[in-house]
């Protein structure tokens, strides 16, 4: 299986932390990038990124704003937000902007659902 | 045998004693029942035998959908699942929920009413078994209760609005109706000025009595319909003041001057006793303040007795002046000493037409002292006169700037 | 004293805001309406002190709804509102018009639900991230300012963890908080747990 890149955007270094083991485990291959604000994201623009797992709740830009700007950048990349903001409109926001959308808390099957969109 | 006997005993007493427990709960004033974690009934008290029409062989051992299949899915389900499945206690309020259990008490004529319920869902532990407590409290009463409250909440506020209805046009039409008056009555008493004075051809002395009399009479109501234009600013907050430094003692002479012929009349002479510095500036509407000033000194002259003095001193006190009125009539009778700044009073009604007035002055000086900061009193003595005075601030450019 | 490392306060942070967005979730279901919620405060204080810096953010009248918790964590958990709007956001959520100065009685009733509803979704969630039981009281309606809520702290120099979360409904400019005293009894109970669950990734 080719080698894929994952940019994991979370404020919470427990959660960067479990996201990455997960994909650790089930792609030892895989490169993994992290970054704990939108703004940090945003300097990694220019390298080759397949899949990115966004946070929605962060200080300075949200999770939506990045994902925005990052569906510019990357058209063909597959993004998905992980938040612990579950309501029905930002769900709603997520699906209107084509990218997708999980619950946290952070489980196995969740990050491994997100995975498999690029496998 | 003894120890058959012993156990027995303690048998005898743990049903006694269970025996007490179901009677207590069975009195209960509340509809209580017990869940336990398979979702099987194992309590029923005789509230929810009454209430619910089922019988305790109907709901013990049974589940709690099979005995409210249509409660199945509803919050009321769900909340006694999140008390077995994670101990969280809930509470479901009448208001936000219409009727959660099927229960009814019978009215006296047979008829049967639905039970308004608050609802508790409580999660209980014992000897490592989970149960769920669900109470139910019959709030009907209550709810009967808050329903006439906001009945009567919502007609106090009707009443409040007409009431506000009311005032509002009462004084638009005061307003409106002053204002007509006013012009026709300007020009009456100016024709009337006109043919008095002669200038129309000399008139017998008869007629002119008796167009001095309409003058006269048109002049009175020409003041009673300013005052009440006065009154009405007043009370609905348009009375506007144009604060300003006004050298007190030379409008203070102005309106004595002014006086004076009104004075004549009642053979009163004005006399400035005290005086301060000159150049002393207060800080007030110099047109309000003239129309106070009018206001004391014509009320002096009219409650003067004849060639009298009607004395005025002026006397600063701190950051304060006061000016004095002082005049020699009959006082103010002390049953009427706590009305003298209401409208329309005059302390004898029948005493209105001999020294004329409309009875609206005072309560006018009364408001205008207070918008400027000031203040307005008088001290009496029945028999032996009154002394009004007036307080006003010392123009003080510092603090205005 | 208890002390808590970034990694710990990182984790306690993030086990808040999941909890607070499923409890944000239920509150904008009822009011049809999408609920902002801040960053958790976390801070360990003595109780009374934490009674003051209550106090402090407002000066002004609140109500709301308390509930103790027993368990894993033991404490109290607050939902709170400035008074007035406490008595709109009761109001939208009955459909009523009525103004009545104070919540009547079936409205607090109305209200004690509303705040249950709302601090069950945050303790029974805090419970299911940390796989610990949590067992919750009843809901008790509150009001007064912040000093005469914890008046009877006033002289408890108990240490606790003090968390608030202050959410906001836009369209209605209503603007509450939540807040959490815990003892610090059961918190070593619960930072070891915590300690584990961060190891095991």
């Amino acid at each position: 299986m080719a080698e894929k890149t994952v940019l994991i955007v979370d404020d919470s270094r427990v959660s960067r932390m479990l996201i990455k083991s997960v994909v650790v485990d089930r792609h030892p291959e895989w490169v993994i990038l992290e970054s704990g604000s939108g703004d940090e994201a945003l300097t990694h623009v220019g390298e080759a990124i397949d899949l990115m797992i966004i946070d929605f709740n962060m200080p300075g830009m949200n999770g939506m704003m990045l994902s925005e700007q990052m569906k510019a950048h990357y058209p063909d990349a597959h993004i998905s937000m992980l938040t612990a903001n579950v309501q029905d409109s930002i769900q709603q926001r997520a699906s209107a902007l084509g990218i997708g959308f999980e619950k946290k808390p952070i489980t196995e099957a969740k990050i491994a659902n997100i995975m498999s969109q690029v496998e | 045998m003894p120890s058959d006997g012993k156990r027995n005993s303690r048998c005898t007493a743990m049903q006694e004693s269970d025996h007490l427990f179901e009677k207590v709960l069975d009195l209960s004033e509340n509809g209580l029942f017990l869940i336990d974690s398979e979702r099987k009934i194992v309590l029923w008290n005789e509230w929810m035998v009454k209430a619910s029409s089922i019988e305790r062989d109907e709901a013990i051992g049974f589940t709690f959908s099979e005995v409210f299949p249509a409660l199945a899915g509803k919050r009321v389900a769900s909340v006694i699942n999140a008390a077995l499945d994670s101990r969280t206690a809930s509470l479901l309020s009448r208001s936000l929920n219409k009727a959660i259990f099927p229960l009814f008490f019978a009215g006296g004529n047979g008829e049967k009413h639905r039970i308004e319920q608050s609802v508790t869902v409580k999660p209980i532990r014992s000897n490592g078994d989970d149960y769920c407590l669900v109470q139910i409290t019959d709030v009907t009463s209550m709810v009967q209760r808050e329903e006439v409250l906001k009945v009567l909440a919502k007609e106090a506020e009707e009443a409040l609005h007409a009431a506000e209805d009311v005032s509002r046009f009462k004084s638009e039409f005061t307003s409106t109706v002053s204002h007509e008056l006013r012009t026709p009555l300007t020009s009456i008493r100016g024709s009337l000025g006109l043919v008095s004075s002669g200038v129309m051809g000399a008139l017998q002395p008869e007629v002119n009595k008796l167009i001095d009399i309409a003058y006269s009479n048109t002049e009175r109501l020409l003041f009673l319909i300013n005052d009440i234009l006065d009154i009405d600013k007043i009370e609905s907050g348009n009375m506007s003041f144009v604060m300003e430094a006004v050298d007190l003692m030379p409008l203070l002479k102005q309106a004595i001057e002014a006086n004076q012929p009104y004075g004549d009349q009642y053979q009163v002479h004005y006399c400035l006793k005290e005086e301060v510095a000159q150049g002393i500036k207060v800080h007030a509407d110099r047109d309000r303040l003239m129309q106070v000033f009018n206001n004391l000194l014509s009320n002096a002259a009219k409650f003067s007795s004849e060639n009298s003095d009607v004395e005025i001193n002026v006397i600063q006190k701190g950051g304060m002046v006061r000016v004095e009125v002082k005049d020699s009539g009959i006082g103010i009778p002390l049953k009427f000493q706590s009305r003298i700044f209401e409208k329309f009073s005059q302390a004898d009604g029948s005493d209105t037409r001999k020294v004329g007035g409309t009875g609206l002055g005072l309560s006018i000086s009364k408001a205008i002292m207070e918008m400027m900061k000031g203040a307005i009193g008088f001290a009496t003595e029945e028999g032996k006169g009154t002394t009004f005075y007036i307080d006003l601030c010392l123009y003080d450019a510092e603090k205005v700037t | 004293m208890l002390e808590i490392n970034d990694i710990q306060r990182d984790y306690i942070t993030e086990v808040l805001n999941i909890s607070m967005g499923s409890a944000a979730s239920v509150l904008s279901e009822m009011v049809n309406e999408e609920v902002a919620l801040s960053v958790p405060e976390i801070d360990f204080l003595q109780r009374n002190i934490a009674a003051n810096k209550f106090d402090q953010t407002s000066e002004s009248k609140m109500s709301g709804v308390t509930q103790s918790m027993s368990g894993a964590l033991s404490g109290d958990a607050l939902l709170m509102f400035p008074e007035e709007k406490t008595l709109s956001i009761v109001r939208i959520l009955l459909g009523e018009s009525v103004s009545v100065e104070n919540l009547t009685e079936m409205e607090q009733e109305a209200m004690c639900e509303i705040g249950n509803i709302i601090l069950n979704a945050v303790v029974s969630s805090v419970a299911n991230i940390l796989e610990q039981e949590i067992v919750s009281s009843l809901p008790r309606f509150i009001k007064g300012t912040g000093k005469e809520i914890y008046a009877v702290d006033a002289g408890n120099e108990d240490l606790v963890m003090f968390i608030k979360v202050d959410f906001g409904l836009e369209s209605q400019s209503i603007n509450g908080y939540v807040t959490m005293m815990l003892n610090v009894d059961s918190l070593q109970n619960f930072m070891t747990q915590l300690d584990e669950q961060i190891h095991a990734i």
